[in-house]
């Protein structure tokens, strides 16, 4: 059988992703996510200096080229650790914008939600010197700073170090999709490795003699979901190469993943709803980060 | 009067529609009156001492006002009523946006197990205090290896002249911090084979030995904790239901929280959820189809309750209409919060981050889910085991 559609990656997307887990998994060095979501186990300037936020930027404009498939992988490899540093909406600030290209530091969004107001949220609002996009319509972009936007932080999602600001950034059709599915592909990631982290946890919690991975409804459970995680990824796939069902994959992707999550804490039992086991982090940033995708795509 | 308390006590299940309604319209008088203003409007956001604080003055509130206990009989200081009038005064508190009463443990769970197996001695000490509202009591059941398979608890009880000393450690003991009592799951016997090896203690939180480590939830609240026993004394006046059965005094407990009064404070809160869903959050009538049917459905928790009433002289049937009362409530709240936290409006998203965290955890406390399933399928549907 032929194939139909390519789904492999470029270059620069196998090796950036590949490169990613390998830094992300060396600064973690096995430590919890409760304790190092609210510390800084990679600087900005290691991610600065080595590169990385240039990667989405088209060649001609002096990037590295990588395609929307290419940073939904890079996306899911991000989701899985969800360290909090502004590296994907830098990433993909400086694929659309030239006021973004043009500076060094952290760059994110700001999106009015239905539940932020008047103010909008800015996903690293409250990361050191993150700046703001006001606007991706394709002219004259410019950037604005935290304080200017007199924004406070908000403390749902560590992971995010959100902050809401008075700013409601203008995307492009185009570019909130893009950037809608790279953040889907984060929640997918971060299913994936909910998913593993249940898996292994069955294998060893025993209940009335036996480890509870043997009983059928946690088989059950978790069947399903690994067949969402499955499913959540081929969505970030299939909208990164067609770009009219991009928007519905996006948000498949975030409600599959948000629901694999959901069930890593209930098959963790009680351990499940502790802060210090963190599955929790996970499920705010993929909660945070589906409200504002929602926001962008409608 | 002893006499004529037993003999109201003696017409509880016999209530006609017309008393119960007279009962509900009085009921929501008094709570209009005596919920706070301050409660209803920041119920979803207060701190954890604010909320404690306020809940424990409910207590003294509800039992001045005459709707403490309100199914336990008169003679132990209870109103003397029947579940109907559990039922309507839920309704009635759920439409007042009532608070949840602090000592929600003691009164639904201590309150009934000790009139079906303490002594004379031990209702004439805990009962008044739990309705008064002076005891808060806990419940020390899980421990860390011991969650699901309850029977397998290992804190050891060792006998002493005059009791008992606990050893051992208990997990997810809910407001911990500000009980004054524990009913104490604890294995008597080392020896002795499962099921019949345990006891039930009414242990007092102040006793030398008793140290408690909060663990922080992950909606952020801490009113879990674990809880240390180290050479605790346990007086022999404090065993509940005799040595050896501790099992059976479990059953009765584990009966009363997931049963009807529960399901029916339960409706309270899901109530209180599904009015800032359906009066303020959804504004311009999005998905209309899915909370009509939480709505129906929340309704439905009221309703199942009320049938379990009804059929309360027939074991069977009760049973039937009780056993999965706390699936299905615990998964419809966490259906509820889903869908608050998609479409929560400015003033309530603290409201919704919280409810949604926190009912994560609805469908694992008071026996996961995949066990109460096993209840439903094994005991009322005779599966095999």
């Amino acid at each position: 059988m032929s194939k139909t559609v390519d789904l492999e990656l470029n270059e620069i997307g196998v090796e950036a992703a590949a490169g990613l887990r390998e830094m992300l998994k060396s600064a973690i060095n096995g430590a919890p996510v409760s304790m190092y979501s609210v510390a800084e186990p990679i600087t900005w300037k290691e991610f600065s200096e080595g590169g990385w936020d240039a990667i989405g930027i088209s060649e001609a404009d002096g990037g590295a080229g990588a395609t929307l498939r290419d940073l939904v992988a890079i996306g899911h490899v991000w989701g899985q650790s969800v360290i909090p540093s502004p590296l994907i909406t830098t990433i993909m600030a400086k694929r659309f914008s030239a006021a973004a290209r043009a500076y060094d530091g952290p760059v994110s969004f700001a999106v009015k939600t239905r539940s932020s107001g008047d103010l909008g949220i800015i996903p690293f609002g409250s990361y050191g010197e993150t700046k703001v996009l006001k606007n991706l319509t394709g002219g004259a972009d410019s950037l604005v700073s935290t304080a200017d936007l007199e924004a406070l932080a908000d403390d749902y999602a560590d992971s995010l170090r959100l902050a809401e600001g008075k700013l409601d950034t203008e995307f492009t059709k185009a570019a909130a999709e893009e950037l809608a599915l790279v953040w889907a592909s984060e929640a997918a990631g971060a299913a994936f490795a909910m998913l593993n982290k249940a898996v292994e946890y069955v294998k060893t919690r025993e209940q009335f003699g036996q480890p509870i991975g043997k009983f059928q409804i946690i088989k059950h459970y978790l069947a399903d979901a690994q067949m969402l995680v499955e499913l959540a990824e081929t969505a970030t796939m299939m909208g990164a190469l067609d770009e009219k069902l991009r928007r519905d994959s996006a948000i498949y992707a975030f409600d599959a993943s948000i629901k694999v999550i959901e069930t890593a804490i209930q098959v963790h039992g009680g351990l499940g709803f502790t802060w210090e086991m963190g599955i929790h982090v996970y499920l705010r940033h993929a909660t945070a980060l589906r409200d504002l995708a929602l926001e962008i795509l409608n | 009067m002893t006499t004529l308390a037993s003999a109201q006590a003696g017409t509880a299940g016999h209530d006609t529609g017309h008393d119960i309604a007279l009962f509900e319209a009085e009921a929501s008088k008094w709570l209009q009156a005596n919920v706070s203003q301050y409660w209803r409007e920041n119920r979803g956001a207060l701190s954890e001492t604010e909320e404690v604080k306020i809940r424990g003055e409910w207590d003294r509130i509800l039992y001045a006002g005459g709707y403490s206990g309100l199914s336990i009989p008169r003679e132990y200081g209870g109103q003397g009523l029947g579940l109907a009038h559990e039922v309507a005064f839920a309704s009635a508190a759920a439409r007042a946006q009532a608070p949840d009463a602090l000592g929600r443990i003691g009164r639904i769970l201590t309150a009934p197990t000790l009139i079906e197996h303490g002594t004379q001695e031990q209702k004439d000490k805990y009962l008044n205090p739990i309705l008064s509202g002076e005891h808060v009591w806990c419940q020390g059941f899980s421990e860390p290896a011991s969650g699901s398979d309850l029977a397998n608890v290992k804190t050891l009880a060792t006998k002493v002249d005059g009791g008992y000393t606990v050893r051992g450690r208990k997990t997810w003991t809910s407001y911990s911090a500000y009980s004054h009592r524990c009913l104490l799951l604890v294995r008597t016997d080392a020896n002795a084979p499962r099921y019949k090896n345990l006891s039930l203690f009414l242990a007092d939180m102040k006793s030398p030995g008793i140290s408690l480590s909060p663990i922080k939830q992950i909606s952020g609240s801490q009113h879990f904790s674990e809880t240390d026993f180290d050479d605790v004394f346990i007086p022999d006046s404090d065993v509940l239901g005799g040595e050896g059965n501790g099992w059976g005094v479990s059953m009765t407990i584990l009966k009363n929280e997931r049963g009807s009064v529960e399901g029916a404070v339960r409706y309270i809160e899901l109530r209180a959820d599904m009015d800032l869903l359906v009066n303020c959050c959804a504004r311009n009538g999005e998905y209309k189809e899915l909370i009509q049917s939480l709505d129906t459905r929340t309704e439905l928790v009221k309703w199942q309750v009320s049938k379990s009433v009804a059929r309360e002289d027939d074991q069977v049937k009760f049973f039937s209409a009780t056993a999965g009362l706390k699936v299905y409530w615990s998964d419809l709240w966490k259906e509820i919060a889903n869908l608050g936290i998609k479409i929560s409006c400015t003033s309530h998203r603290a409201h919704w981050r919280h409810q949604y965290l926190e009912s994560r955890s609805a469908s694992i406390y008071s026996g996961t889910n995949e066990i109460q399933r096993n209840i439903v399928a094994e005991r009322v549907l005779g599966l095999p085991k």
